[in-house]
């Protein structure tokens, strides 16, 4: 048989499509393609076949639309393990039960993996300690793809954490400052060296407004409650959509500043984005220990087993009413991989 | 098994039938087909047909064409190749063509026009491309596929088909090499600005000491934010960003456009990428590249003009 062509995607992640096809010139006399798939595999699709059966991890076709080509969709129902996991995938042609051509095809399924090196047991905190150099993680990443990640701060006392995304640094103006609360509509200074599209300007601010009504994107911590039932009505109005473009737009510089900034904070590595950048934690009353989370996903919204780093704190403060605030700051080693084609 | 995909594969292509009951309406002309062509991505399709016209009865007749699948006569031409004006009229979803109206000829090319619904194009081709690409040191690596599902029908009708302009859209990831490509003090100047605009604001007491810092920054970067945003847009656009993208046959280029500027700067670039298909080659693979480290150095360059 004179194959043209026998493809097969060369790497994919967990769920993702990984597309294989068969081109082929002259007749073969076969009549099943029989293609066997590995464990945890499904078929997505299949490309100008008229007529097949599937049985469990088997499938028969029994004729094509038109000859000499066919395709079909696959992906890995599950994550693996391991960064880069290589299944085969056998596709023969039958003639009265004889194998008269066969193919087999890698497919090799990928994954960002992340592993601690190093993090201390315990830490010291104390006022005479600089909290920027504080808590320092080794983290590696190998594998192939983003890692999302998302760093968590848990614990059995008061710290807590955050990530001080440009949302956040809107909501902390717009409810500190009480922004929202004044009648008038600030003034807008049109600017001459910054030039903005209104309809990016409309779409950044709806897209706020539904951020802030979901709840996503951190509230300040020390809001109180009276202010946060009086923001939740004043971001249900939808009149207000207007007065948040105002405030937008008269903030307009700071936000571009923050939007910059915060984008080359936010990819520490080339594989790995921090969502909503780096995380701090507040230590506010005495606690004996606090559990670090590193949660992380694949850019198809995997999610992968957390990591999880338990650490001591040895709290010597003299004043815990003084708010002190610790990033977590991480060396992130990357050891990348290929697939192999 | 995914068997409800599978099911929606086989209930038959309508628009593709709706060509087929064209042909035969058209039967007593003994139309031949020349070609049909489906631009997928402009969801058009433009048909050739070749209809023989006997002089005498058929002379007396309208001709009449059903206009399915909304086809129009878009260009009609006589046996010399010369343009007829004339392409008749739509009447109760058909069109009709007056015969005494059309130049003496026995034979015209009728070209026709229709949309195809995004719903018919997803049964007859399908494109991929990975969300990660492979990640080397000086680029970026990013497999593409597109494949005919099902052209069975078409097949059938008609002898030449292609498929062309099948495009999908590869999100080029460029953020690190971005952030990475910004000299130190243009950053230093901005995040001092920053702290300075928002010390100004809450009248904070540290206000003269950032001043001093910004001071100290802004004299080894001059750019204003304005500057330096314009400059991150047009090293986005397609016009600059191209000069990055490679692209194997038999994929073509088509746009780039910077994907969702949420928060004004992309995450990634769209790079839309092009191929036909036809029957002699249903399936087709290639690999776009982007040259990272060439575009982290023309980044640097273009932002070193705000250095003292």
């Amino acid at each position: 048989m004179k194959v043209i062509s026998e493809f097969i995607a060369p790497w994919a992640l967990a769920k993702e499509d990984i597309p294989i096809h068969m081109i082929w010139k002259s007749e073969l006399p076969y009549d099943t393609i029989r293609i066997r798939l590995p464990e945890k595999f499904k078929v997505h699709e299949l490309f100008n076949v008229d007529e097949h059966l599937a049985k469990g991890l088997t499938i028969l076709i029994k004729r094509l639309k038109t000859s000499n080509y066919f395709g079909l969709v696959v992906f890995a129902s599950e994550t693996y393990k391991e960064n880069l996991t290589r299944k085969e995938i056998t596709i023969e042609f039958l003639s009265h039960g004889e194998v008269k051509y066969s193919h087999t095809f890698t497919a090799r399924v990928i994954r960002p993996l992340l592993e601690v090196m190093k993090a201390p047991e315990k830490i010291v905190v104390r006022e005479d300690i600089d909290p920027r150099k504080l808590i320092n993680l080794s983290v590696k990443y190998s594998g192939l793809g983003t890692a999302k990640i998302a760093i968590k701060v848990g614990h059995k006392g008061a710290t807590i954490s955050y990530t001080d995304s440009l949302y956040r640094q809107i909501l902390k103006r717009l409810i500190n400052e009480k922004i929202f609360l004044s009648h008038e509509l600030k003034e807008v200074v049109s600017r001459e060296d910054i030039e903005i599209d209104p309809e990016s300007l409309k779409k950044l601010s709806e897209e706020m407004v539904e951020r802030m009504k979901t709840g996503r994107g951190i509230l300040p911590s020390d809001i109180d409650q009276e202010t946060l039932r009086e923001f939740n009505e004043w971001i249900k109005d939808s009149k207000n959509i207007n007065k948040l473009m105002n405030i937008v737009y008269s903030e307009i510089e700071q936000l571009m500043i923050g939007a910059i900034l915060y984008y080359l904070d936010r990819h520490p590595s080339e594989d790995i984005e921090l969502i909503g950048g780096i995380t701090k934690t507040i230590f506010k009353s005495r606690v004996k220990e606090m559990i670090i989370r590193i949660h992380y996903k694949d850019s198809l919204d995997n999610e992968y087993e957390p990591i999880e780093i338990p650490i001591k704190v040895d709290d010597q403060r003299k004043n815990v009413e003084r708010i002190f605030e610790a990033p977590i700051n991480i060396e992130w080693i990357t050891k990348r991989i290929g697939p192999g084609v | 098994m995914n068997t409800e995909t599978l099911e929606a594969t086989k209930t038959g292509l309508d628009i593709l039938q709706q060509l087929n009951q064209l042909r035969k309406a058209l039967s007593p002309f003994k139309p031949e087909v020349k070609s049909m062509r489906i631009l997928y991505r402009e969801r058009i399709s433009d048909l050739t047909l070749l209809l023989n016209v006997p002089r005498g009865i058929a002379r007396k007749k309208k001709i009449e064409i059903p206009a399915y699948a909304g086809y129009k006569i878009f260009d009609m031409y006589d046996e010399s190749l010369n343009k007829v004006n004339y392409v008749g009229e739509y009447s109760g979803g058909k069109w009709i063509l007056d015969t005494s109206k059309l130049p003496a000829s026995e034979k015209y090319l009728v070209i026709m026009k229709g949309r195809v619904s995004e719903d018919a194009l997803d049964r007859i081709v399908k494109v991929h491309a990975p969300k990660d690409p492979k990640r080397g040191e000086e680029m970026d690596r990013y497999w593409i596929h597109s494949g005919i599902k099902d052209v069975s029908i078409l097949e059938k009708i008609w002898e030449e088909l292609a498929i062309e302009r099948i495009n999908v859209n590869v999100n080029v990831g460029i953020q690190r090499y971005f952030a990475t490509s910004i000299p130190h003090p243009i950053k230093m100047m901005l995040k001092t600005r920053g702290q300075l605009l928002r010390a100004i604001d809450s009248g904070e007491r540290e206000k003269s000491r950032l001043e001093s810092f910004y001071r100290y920054w802004s004299r080894k970067a001059k750019a204003t934010t304005g500057e330096i945003y314009e400059l991150i847009r047009k090293i986005l656009s397609g016009e600059t960003f191209s000069d990055f993208i490679f692209i194997d046959p038999p994929y073509e280029i088509g746009s780039i456009i910077p994907v969702a500027p949420m928060l004004f700067i992309p995450e990634g670039v769209g790079v839309e990428v092009e191929t036909d298909l036809n029957f002699r080659r249903p399936a087709a693979e290639g690999y776009l590249t982007f040259k990272k480290k060439d575009f982290g150095v023309r980044v640097s360059k273009d932002f070193e003009k705000f250095l003292k």
